[in-house]
């Protein structure tokens, strides 16, 4: 009896064996990447009309690129990027596009940079899932077509004329309307009320609380939901008395949600990054004088970063002038447009950041040129609750004394029963 | 029969007597095996094949690893990109490494099992006891090849669980950097001879990867022979037992066998009958990896970085245990004298356990107190393991299995206090005690019937006063909110 239970264990294990060598040959023999090349050849037969190349034998394809740290497997399916007879067909066999840009192609050679350095994703796997993510522990999966612009900075220094980049030339028009940087840092640069937007996207994953997102638990997707609900995102943990993000909803569209995260991708793109360098001679420095944004307002890498802000166009008066300083510094992301306020801060008096369009009626010029100078931290309404967690931050470090001076001029105008603002 | 079937083989193929004493005589590699063997020493329910299994997949571990090593360069640059290679470009690479690394997992269970069921038949005992001694060190190079292998496919899981394994070699009393009565610097401790750097890195590497591919299985090597070649000479333990009924009856083997010494001789042919179900064994645990290493890839986590620290952060599973008592303990206690007073003490098992009892069977009735101790350890051994990998979370704090880890949740932390000095070295000669008033007033008896002298008595009072320490200091610590019981910072000695 004992021999019976010995004789079947044999043969159920020697037969399970032999059955899961043949599926590992047959998985060896066919992998999936094998099976798009061959469908891959069998339409360039089709195209170019030429039928030997159907019977080409299926092999990996990789663009090697030890230097940048890189090896690009994805051409072993894409196989026809750089074909430009290719270009009708559909995806994954679709030649590069030109997207609409004269000489893009030329200018990005793809044996040269690879694929990855501008879409992300995991260069050396070779199944789709894994390539093109998200899969757990690899942090930058395939970027979607509305997000790629973000990584022209990896090479940029300037995208604020670049041709093709304008909706990151968009997003940092609309980062400049809100008034981003009067709470964030930007590479060094801004306010410490909010993080650091430079490092945001080269966190990993697991840096993120994904407690109350549905779906993709990436970085990418993590910053769009942030955009658009921020409290519902980061809600905080009142009983640990720490209080929900005060970070504003701005009510953005979701088109400006994309366009912004991909404003946050690029600013981390433009970080060196020792995992996957860029050699220097792929910098492209930036077209200086350009017409849509001025090139000194467009962030620039670490370590040229000045602390102070970049001094204001010239104006034709002193309020002309502190409006100008008023926009540039960010005080309108917490202070409102002209100073009408609107931005919540829980238990804050009134709950929200004051509008300052009254200022001239409560506050004298040196009363608050000082504020301004040292900043100040808001009471609370009700003592027991937590602290406000917007501040107004110290801004001597910042602004000059002239353009202080100016912002009050423009506060002092803002004022509906005295307009002359004096 | 030809010329050439006669040259290596000698023999016919015929199933005669002869032939079947042949197979084993004239084979180097069966000869390891003796011609014939007592029938339960083939049963299943005696060895749970344990020991076998645990050599065989220490060859399948050779012939994996070797392959891997085909693919696999040792350096910072290139390892966590071969194993990407392994997993997506290497024909069968996948296979490959799922392969060694849960053969690895399951290798080093099955030998913490092999040493229990050795344990419980009370196969250890005279003449067999310097063969447990070897098993125990078998045991540790078992652990050291695993945890040397944790490192190489230098990814975060890998540098991190060396991290917290490296680290604790820093705290060796006297010869680590960060140990108490610390004798020499961070450049010049345990682990920098471990590490060949203060943190893991390429040296590091090199290092693992040295000690993993040649020098530990070596060493290994060395031992097993010895391991293997004296179950041989010093005769399988299995005795017969006697039938069903008698031994309800509460019949005993030993008083049996002196009835019965005709029992003793019977014997069956080791060829077939113990080679097929080794065979077999080993075909079925070979069919039951190759599935899970379908089904389940090994771990890749993100690529190695010095500065991310996961959290939590955790040492590899066998080593989670002792990493859990870091929550008690400071590192020169969990990672330094817990781990040598463990090997110590189970390598004194043969020589204090003197009691005859049990040899060749599992008798738990004449040994309450050995199988006590052992299982009181085993299980508390386990149950720190299970405590560390499936209940620690961020923080280390305690998270119920399944419960999702809350990176944000409230950290539970109690104010914690020393005792006084005067208090804690009151507690401590308590302790010890109570330790030797137990040995005056209750087991002196007991020792002196299994002919124990002072030495022998003194190492099993010391070694139990060394194991209930542990959870005395956890209940200490986590009903009386005790930090130390006896602190002294100025020699970085706490315990």
């Amino acid at each position: 009896m004992k021999r019976g239970i010995w004789n079947w264990l044999f043969v159920i294990s020697s037969f399970g064996l032999i059955a899961m060598t043949a599926a590992l040959f047959c998985q060896e023999l066919l992998p999936e990447w094998a099976i798009v090349q061959q469908q891959y050849n069998r339409r360039l037969a089709e195209v170019t009309g030429d039928r030997s190349k159907r019977w080409a034998l299926p092999k990996i394809q990789q663009i090697h690129l030890p230097e940048m740290k890189r090896t690009d497997r994805c051409i072993t399916c894409h196989a026809g990027i750089s074909n430009p007879k290719m270009a009708d067909q559909p995806q994954p066999f679709k030649s590069h596009p030109n997207l609409g840009i004269p000489g893009f192609l030329e200018k990005h050679p793809f044996n040269e940079i690879g694929c990855t350095v501008c879409h992300h994703g995991q260069g050396p796997a070779l199944e789709k899932k894994h390539a093109h993510g998200p899969v757990p522990h690899w942090e930058r999966p395939l970027l979607s077509k509305e997000l790629i612009v973000g990584t022209c900075t990896t090479c940029h220094q300037n995208t604020g004329t670049l041709k093709g980049a304008e909706r990151l030339q968009k997003a940092w028009v609309l980062f400049k309307e809100k008034g981003c940087i009067g709470c964030h840092n930007l590479h060094g640069k801004g306010m410490l009320v909010g993080p650091e937007l430079a490092e945001t996207y080269s966190k990993s994953s697991d840096q993120f609380d994904f407690k109350y997102i549905q779906g993709e638990e990436t970085v990418a997707h993590w910053i769009q939901e942030h955009f658009r609900d921020p409290q519902k995102v980061v809600p905080g943990y009142p009983k640990l008395g720490i209080p929900e993000t005060p970070m504003p909803s701005y009510g953005l569209t979701d088109d400006e949600i994309q366009m912004l995260t991909a404003l946050v991708i690029s600013f981390a793109s433009e970080e060196e990054n020792e995992e996957s360098p860029i050699p220097a001679r792929f910098h492209v420095p930036g077209d200086r004088g350009g017409t849509l944004l001025a090139a000194e307002e467009m962030p620039r890498r670490r370590g040229d970063a000045a602390n102070a802000l970049e001094p204001e166009p010239a104006a034709a008066s002193k309020v002309e002038q502190g409006a100008a300083v008023y926009q540039k510094a960010g005080c309108i992301g917490c202070h409102g447009p002209q100073g009408r306020g609107g931005i919540r801060n829980p238990n804050m008096d009134q709950q929200e950041v004051p509008p300052l369009t009254h200022v001239s009626d409560g506050y004298s010029k040196e009363e608050l040129k000082e504020i301004i100078r040292d900043g100040r931290y808001p009471a609370r309404a009700d003592k027991n609750g937590l602290a406000p967690a917007l501040w107004m931050p110290s801004w001597k470090d910042k602004l000059s004394e002239e353009e202080i001076d100016a912002v009050v001029e423009y506060l002092y105008s803002l004022n509906p029963e005295k307009p002359e603002g004096v | 029969m030809s010329q050439v079937w006669r040259s290596i083989f000698r023999h016919t193929y015929q199933d005669t007597p002869r032939n079947r004493s042949l197979m084993i005589l004239s084979n180097v590699f069966m000869h390891i095996l003796p011609v014939k063997v007592r029938p339960r020493a083939i049963r299943f329910r005696y060895t749970w094949r344990l020991g076998e299994l645990s050599f065989f997949l220490f060859l399948l571990l050779t012939v994996t690893g070797v392959f891997l090593m085909f693919y696999y360069r040792p350096t910072i640059e290139h390892a966590y990109w071969d194993m990407k290679d392994l997993r997506f470009a290497v024909p069968f690479g996948p296979m490959l490494r799922n392969l060694h690394r849960w053969s690895a997992h399951v290798m080093v269970l099955f030998v913490m099992f092999h040493m229990t069921s050795v344990f419980y038949r009370s196969a250890y005992k005279a003449p067999r006891e310097y063969n447990w001694v070897v098993g125990v060190i078998l045991m540790l190079i078992t652990f050291l090849l695993s945890f040397t292998g944790y490192l190489l496919p230098w990814d975060q899981l890998a540098i991190w669980a060396v991290t917290v394994g490296t680290n604790m070699a820093a705290a060796t009393p006297f010869l680590g950097s960060e140990g108490p009565f610390s004798l020499v610097t961070a450049d010049s401790d345990m682990r920098f001879i471990l590490l060949g750097s203060k943190l893991v890195g390429q040296a590091g590497l090199l290092r693992f990867y040295v000690l993993h591919c040649v020098l530990l299985p070596l060493v290994f090597l060395i031992f097993v022979s010895v391991h293997l070649w004296r179950v041989r000479k010093d005769d399988f333990s299995a005795i017969p037992v006697p039938p069903e009924e008698e031994r309800k009856k509460g019949v005993r083997p030993e008083e049996w066998l002196k009835a019965h010494p005709e029992e003793l001789d019977k014997k069956v042919f080791t060829w077939p009958n113990l080679v097929s179900r080794m065979f077999v064994s080993a075909l079925v645990l070979t069919a039951i990896l190759v599935a899970w290493s379908m089904l389940a890839h090994a771990p890749l986590e993100e690529l190695a970085n010095p500065n991310k620290t996961p959290n939590p952060s955790k040492a590899p599973w066998y080593f989670v245990g002792l990493q859990e008592l870091l929550v008690y303990f400071d590192p020169w206690i969990a990672g330094v004298v817990l781990p040598t007073l463990i090997l110590v003490g189970l390598m004194a098992i043969p020589y204090i356990d003197k009691n005859p009892r049990g040899v060749g069977y599992y008798n738990f009735r004449d040994r309450k107190f050995a199988v006590g101790m052992f299982t009181f350890g085993l299980v508390f051994w386990f149950t720190l393991i299970f405590i560390g990998y499936t209940m620690r979370g961020p923080g280390w704090e305690i998270f119920m299995p399944g419960e999702p880890w809350d990176h944000f949740r409230a950290p539970h932390s109690v104010a914690l206090h020393s005792m006084p000095i005067w208090g804690g070295l009151l507690f401590m000669l308590g302790y010890v005690g109570a330790g030797l008033a137990l040995w005056k007033f209750k087991l002196q008896g007991f020792f002196k019937r299994q002919g124990l002298g002072v030495i022998g008595s003194s190492m099993v009072i010391f070694l139990m006063l060394s194991m209930f320490f542990v959870p005395a200091k956890i209940i200490l610590r986590n009903f009386f909110a005790v930090k130390y019981i006896l602190s002294f910072p100025a020699f970085n000695f706490n315990i």
